[in-house]
């Protein structure tokens, strides 16, 4: 799977109005959530208006129209959030052409024509659709794919199955696979403080963080501790940007699923100045705060984060050793 | 004190932040922008001075710094255009938002308005810069009663410390513990003379105010057994003692609460000097006077290693600050904070963070 998502503008239009507008604020979700998840550009048909005003989403009615209706209300926030997410087009490259996708095909139900449905196949990436109609509101959907081999115009055959985000249960299905082939990706430290903004939207990093990500030296396994760590936080602090969580607690954390234990400091710690200091740093904007809540990893490597109800983010500021208890 | 600063979008500094502390060492290689953070403290000091920071906004041309106009200052790969500080004085941070005006070398605030921070020692008489480009020796120095009195500098340039030495030379120091263990008074004239004694052995320094002419001559003598020499003047004898002169004075004459900003106190001078003047450094910020350093001295560098492993000064008192390339923006800087530990040890030496030394070493051995 590639970290693009295909635009099935083939799902388009719906047959009414109406059905359009309750769909597209789903769409967005779906677009954005996999943007957070590191899938940061949409692909679409060259025949796709790529600043989407043009898009027709039914009879006489196009993403202009809803975006002017919408534009100043509560979707504002959705749609800004969405602007920030890469669309190109074409489907392929002169790279797709040099690997030979003018020698391959798919096809669904028996039809080849559906230009989105090949470049996922291509991609090897999920389908992003409307759910306006059959087959367009399942998923997977089965496909069957033709390549033809240049030299000895030998063709291979294969059976194939694309996932199609229809709508934002299908995409949550697929979350954690989705942030699993993203995690591998990351390979070293470097690689997760050069996204992290767009990884981790809601975690900011502070105090030592970004220069111990920099310079990791420590094993793999533990910086896959690392990545799951944020990535659990960072779901955790999405959740609760939306409300979805009421306040901090270990148990709230532990609800998103991460799979470490997470611990305060003992008094001990806390009450003695110089043990206290060491786990004090400075949030972005500029307050002190003792970062007592830590992720325990393996070989006693701690993340110590901060969760705070004022901004609903979560800051991270330190991620090493485990720092001093006397 | 300054307990923290967080730059952004200004100059090679998209989003840095400096936990500080007593003593704050700045370092990197030329042109990675350690400059930048002491560059923030200038320009917000300046708009200050001409009384722009809280009415209109960041002055960037000025007595202490002239940058050129908002296109020179703004991060090349900015996202937005807007130059942020964020100043913490005792947990109190304090946010300066400045939008972006490419022709002027008027950056407006947002939100002008008074804050507390006034009375922070940045904005008082408790501040003193001196610029890399000090004054070169010559015979005689101009005077100013306005610079030496009314602000109680010495010159961003060093240039009236001759001046200050003539006139406040028999002041005590009042910070005890920077007296010299042979001075024979605490006076500031004596200890200058014992300090710089370190650096060139048996130098006296003499400043006299010449009123008729309006000018302070400076020579220095040498002591040799039990006699002196004949007066020098300070194109004769080393460039160093007439550069570090206006350095040693600005320790010596600090007081607690003083805000102290030094580029390369190092210049021109031998090793052993360097590591003096480290050392100094960290008596005085030991004794709450808060120092800014931009150096490339590892010399300088050793001498508060040195007086952290002494316990001159705790280890949590010093701050070191590594500016480096950003791997990922070839126009940003990140910054590094390599530790000292309370045996003087450093917890992470970057490529290019005093290790020159051991690099040529390396090829020789």
């Amino acid at each position: 799977m590639s970290d693009c998502l295909i635009f099935n503008h083939h799902s388009l239009p719906f047959d009414q109005r109406d059905q359009a507008t309750q769909a597209i604020s789903d769409f967005l979700k779906v677009c954005i959530e996999a943007k957070n998840a590191g899938m940061s550009t949409i692909l679409v048909d060259e025949a796709v208006d790529e600043s989407w005003f043009r898009v027709k989403l039914a009879p006489d009615y196009f993403w202009q129209d809803w975006y002017q209706q919408h534009n100043s209300g509560e979707s504002k926030d959705a749609i800004r959030a969405f602007r920030s997410i890469a669309t190109q087009s074409p489907f392929f490259n002169s790279d797709d052409i040099q690997d030979g996708v003018e020698l391959f095909d798919v096809t669904l139900n028996g039809n080849e024509s559906y230009g989105a449905v090949r470049a996922a196949a291509w991609h090897d990436s999920p389908l992003v659709s409307f759910e306006t109609r059959v087959p367009w509101n399942g998923s997977p959907l089965q496909v069957t794919v033709c390549r033809m081999d240049p030299i000895t115009e030998e063709i291979c055959q294969a059976d194939k199955e694309l996932i199609n985000f229809h709508n934002p249960s299908v995409f949550s299905s697929h979350l954690s696979e989705i942030l699993e082939r993203r995690n591998s990706r990351l390979q070293s430290g470097r690689d997760i403080l050069i996204q992290f903004e767009e990884l981790f939207p809601q975690i900011e990093l502070c105090g030592k963080a970004k220069s111990q990500l920099d310079r990791w030296s420590a094993s793999s396994t533990i910086l896959s501790q690392v990545k799951q760590a944020l990535q659990f936080l960072s779901q955790f602090a999405v959740a609760w940007e939306r409300d979805e969580i009421t306040h901090y607690s270990t148990d709230s954390l532990r609800g998103c699923g991460l799979p470490f234990k997470i611990s305060g400091e003992s008094s001990t710690v806390k009450l003695n100045p110089t043990l206290r200091k060491l786990r004090e740093f400075y949030t972005p904007s500029g307050v002190k705060v003792c970062f007592e809540q830590h992720v325990k990893m393996s070989d006693s490597y701690r993340l110590h984060f901060y969760p705070d109800s004022d901004t609903k983010k979560v800051y991270v500021a330190y991620i090493g050793p485990h720092l001093r208890l006397r | 004190m300054l307990n923290f600063i967080r730059i952004q979008r200004f100059k090679s500094l998209n989003d840095a932040q400096f936990p500080l502390a007593s003593l704050n060492l700045f370092s990197g290689l030329n042109g990675m922008g350690k400059s930048s953070l002491i560059q923030t403290l200038l320009l917000l000091r300046q708009s200050h001075e001409k009384n722009t920071l809280f009415t209109k906004g960041l002055l960037l041309k000025g007595d202490y710094v002239s940058l050129g106009t908002g296109k020179d200052v703004l991060t090349e790969s900015a996202e937005k255009e807007t130059i942020e500080f964020t100043l913490v004085w005792d947990d109190d941070p304090v946010h300066f938002i400045f939008d972006y005006d490419s022709k002027s070398d008027l950056q407006r605030q947002q939100k002008p308005r008074e804050t507390s921070c006034l009375s922070e020692s940045l904005f008082t008489k408790k501040f003193q810069y001196l610029s890399a480009d000090r004054i070169s020796p010559k015979s005689s120095y101009d005077v100013s009663d306005y610079y030496v009195n009314d602000l109680n500098s010495l010159g961003n340039h060093g240039e009236y410390t001759a001046h200050y030495i003539a006139e406040h030379g028999a002041t005590s120091l009042s910070i005890e513990a920077l007296k010299h263990p042979d001075a024979p008074s605490a006076s500031l004239l004596d200890n200058l003379d014992k300090w710089m004694s370190e650096i060139s052995p048996g130098v006296r320094i003499h400043a006299k105010l010449e009123p008729s002419i309006n000018v302070v001559s400076l020579s220095y003598a040498f002591q040799q057994g039990t006699e002196m020499t004949a007066d020098f003047k300070p194109q004769n004898v080393g460039f160093g003692l007439t550069f570090v002169l206006p350095v040693l004075t600005s320790i010596l004459r600090s007081s607690p609460g003083d805000l102290v900003v030094i580029e390369n106190p190092e210049a021109h001078l031998h090793p052993a000097g360097q590591s003096i003047i480290g050392r100094l450094c960290a008596i005085a910020a030991k004794n709450g006077v808060q120092l800014f350093i931009e150096s490339h001295s590892d010399h300088f560098l050793n001498g508060i290693r040195v007086a952290v492993r002494e316990s001159v000064i705790p280890a949590d008192e010093v701050k070191v600050f590594y500016l480096e390339r950003n791997q990922t923006s070839v126009h940003e800087a990140s910054v590094v904070n390599p530790e000292i530990d309370d045996q003087g040890r450093i917890d992470v030496w970057p490529t290019g963070f005093f290790d020159e030394g051991d690099r040529l070493l390396e090829k020789l051995l």
